[in-house]
């Protein structure tokens, strides 16, 4: 086992509430008589992990979770309010956009000092300035204030200075959300170097694609809570069902208000729209349309990627299928999907009401769904394929 | 060898200082001198405020040579009050040593307020008043004093001031008040008999009467400087003890 680099102890961070006028005199006597209220805001609660060497570790949460407060209190920007970060080595912390960098001092006034709060001082950093200012491809702007920098300029001068640093731990919140996607690949590609060449690496991303790709093990923060710590693949599988599940419950409650709404729906209308056991292979599709006139109306079902990219779609006259009359105007259908070649994702199925020649649309309900699995591959679906030799 | 750190946070002070108004490259010295200017004007002239007899006879060197001290003081304690406030951007999101934000504060303005005193000095002593160039060696003493205690309420007030935002307010009218009963604008032998035993108690009158003694006087080092220097070195342990305990808590009110 190589050497723990980074050890999170118990640690918990309460924020003080503060009022309109500030803290006042009674919370700086707290402090002085060092007895930290416990009251206010419990951002974390008992965290506990610990990274070794060469490990690659993503905390991954919703907003909100205590991911940033957590990266505050390993980079020693922030004090627990008990337990305690215990760190070896250099440590390399891109926090947020920007921070740290002076808007009115130039670029490189900034790096000057930015290098100097990471240990990067005097002739080292003169003699890695050339290539700082060269991987952040800013050119002249170097020696313009950081203010008349665009915000992809900003990161890009702060991740380009920690590939200088080279640091034994390097900690980024969710600096790869930023920058256009060619930076965003050069940051890629030089973090799997620096994973290659034997770095540790702790990051936040709400991408479950990076977290997969760049890091091995993960913990899942929900509300300040440790919900879990494990491999990268289970973590994102969890977090992933965990938003599903939390989708369900909104869309149990648009399926009321759909119900609700259907009395004042058109001439045909689809008034229940469920899906059931959706799993990596297929899934099952059940509704209900309503026909004013009585006549049997005609249903298309199509799936689409959550940007809107139509995947399939059909409906019940290209396939010759007649929808089951319920009575009192209602008309049923079922539908299963099997052996689909859904890549994992969040895809949206749509029902449409049509008239029963199939001409025209006058319902629409959607549905979001997601297809779990650990696949890094890229698109919508699975091709066949093989490699030949 | 000065802590890189601290050498690029003086750096930047520095140029905050000449950076901004088009008057900021002499503001350094031209806001002292037009402070000397009013008060030479109102205590010099207007109310004839008399120079002992020791330090010659000269009102506006024996104004300048206690004003300058002061100011440096005052000046350091009220930029040190608001200086971690405005680096929060820095400190909330770096792991800065936060104690070195109010030092080089503190350094930078006691570097000019001195730098200011020494060329008037000398401009003194080109110009025939009576001065002693041998005070610029002389009252360092008094002047480390008089940083250290800077340095050590610097040290309270950045802090206090970002849990107590009107701190920076009553520091004008306390540090006005404070160079009345130290004898910068007139000699203690001015001030009634029944107050002046209060006012000889103060610390900071012996310093400002170290600065009078050694630059006009021609005074050489003494005993008292001793007593200062461990005052003054007091204050900032004792303000380093203060900010130790609350600096890191101050993310949660900034």
């Amino acid at each position: 086992m190589s050497e723990i680099l980074l050890s999170v102890s118990h640690v918990s961070k309460t924020f003080p509430r503060i009022g309109r006028h500030g803290a006042g005199f009674a919370a700086l006597a707290r402090l002085l008589v060092a007895k930290p209220s416990t009251e206010g805001f419990h951002a974390l609660t008992d965290i506990d992990f610990t990274v070794r060497r060469g490990e690659s570790f993503a905390l991954v949460g919703e907003n909100g979770a205590g991911k940033s407060t957590l990266l505050k209190i390993i980079a020693g920007v922030l004090q627990p309010s008990s337990g305690s970060a215990t760190r070896i080595g250099t440590v390399g912390a891109l926090l947020e956009l920007g921070a740290g960098f002076h808007p009115e001092y130039t670029g490189r006034e900034n790096l000057k000092l930015s290098a100097a709060l990471q240990g990067l001082t005097g002739a080292a950093f003169d003699a890695q300035l050339d290539a700082i200012i060269a991987f952040a491809d800013i050119g002249e702007h170097i020696d313009a204030p950081i203010k008349t920098y665009s915000s992809g300029m900003v990161v890009r001068l702060g991740f380009a200075l920690v590939t200088a640093l080279k640091p034994d731990l390097l900690i980024t919140d969710e600096v790869l959300a930023v920058g256009d996607e060619s930076f965003q690949n050069k940051c890629i590609t030089w973090m799997e170097r620096y994973l290659a060449d034997g770095g540790t690496l702790l990051l936040v991303s709400h991408s479950l694609y990076h977290v997969k790709k760049l890091t091995q093990r993960a913990v899942w923060l929900d509300h300040g809570l440790m919900r879990m710590v494990g491999t990268s693949a289970d973590v994102s599988i969890a977090y992933q069902a965990f938003h599903e599940e939390k989708q369900a419950i909104e869309k149990q409650q648009t399926v009321a208000k759909d119900e609700r709404d259907a009395s004042a729906l058109g001439q045909y209308a689809v008034t229940d729209l469920r899906l059931d056991q959706v799993t990596s292979t297929g899934m099952s599709v059940r509704g209900r349309l309503k026909s004013r006139d009585g006549r049997r109306p005609q249903v298309a079902v199509g799936i689409v990627r959550m940007d809107g990219t139509p995947v399939y779609g059909t409906t019940s006259e290209i396939d010759g299928v007649a929808l089951h009359d319920a009575g009192a105007g209602a008309f049923e259908f079922a539908l299963t999907f099997s052996e689909w070649a859904l890549l994992p994702g969040t895809y949206t199925l749509r029902a449409h009401a049509m008239d029963p020649e199939g001409m025209r649309v006058y319902d629409t309900v959607e549905r979001n769904f997601t297809v779990l699995g650990d696949s890094r591959e890229q698109g919508l679906v699975r091709l066949p394929h093989r490699w030949d030799a | 060898m000065i802590n890189p750190l601290l050498r690029a946070l003086v750096e930047r002070e520095v140029k905050n200082r000449f950076l901004g108004g088009a008057l900021s490259p002499i503001w350094w010295l031209a806001q002292p001198l037009l402070s000397l200017g009013v008060y030479a004007l109102v205590f010099g002239l207007f109310m004839r405020a008399p120079v002992p007899a020791q330090y010659g006879d000269s009102y506006v060197a024996f104004l300048a040579v206690g004003l300058w001290p002061w100011l440096a003081f005052a000046e350091s304690v009220t930029r040190g009050a608001t200086s971690l406030i405005q680096q929060a951007a820095l400190i909330t999101k770096t792991a800065l040593p936060r104690a070195f934000v109010p030092l080089s504060t503190v350094l930078v303005t006691f570097a000019l307020n001195w730098l200011a005193l020494t060329v008037i000095v000398a401009l003194f002593a080109a110009l025939g008043f009576q001065v002693h160039l041998t005070g610029i060696l002389f009252s360092l003493p008094a002047w480390f004093a008089l940083f250290f205690a800077a340095l050590g309420f610097a040290w309270i007030v950045s802090t206090a001031q970002i849990l107590v935002r009107d701190i920076e307010g009553m520091l004008g009218p306390l540090f006005m008040l404070l160079s009345f009963v130290c004898g910068v604008q007139y000699g203690v032998e001015s001030i009634p008999a029944a107050y002046r035993d209060a006012v000889m108690a103060n610390p900071f009158t012996h310093l400002i009467a170290r600065m009078h003694d050694t630059y006009l006087a021609g005074a050489g080092f003494a005993l008292v400087d001793a007593w200062l220097l461990a005052g003054g070195v007091a204050i900032a342990l004792i303000g380093y003890a203060f900010f130790k305990r609350v600096a890191p808590h101050v993310d949660d009110y900034l």
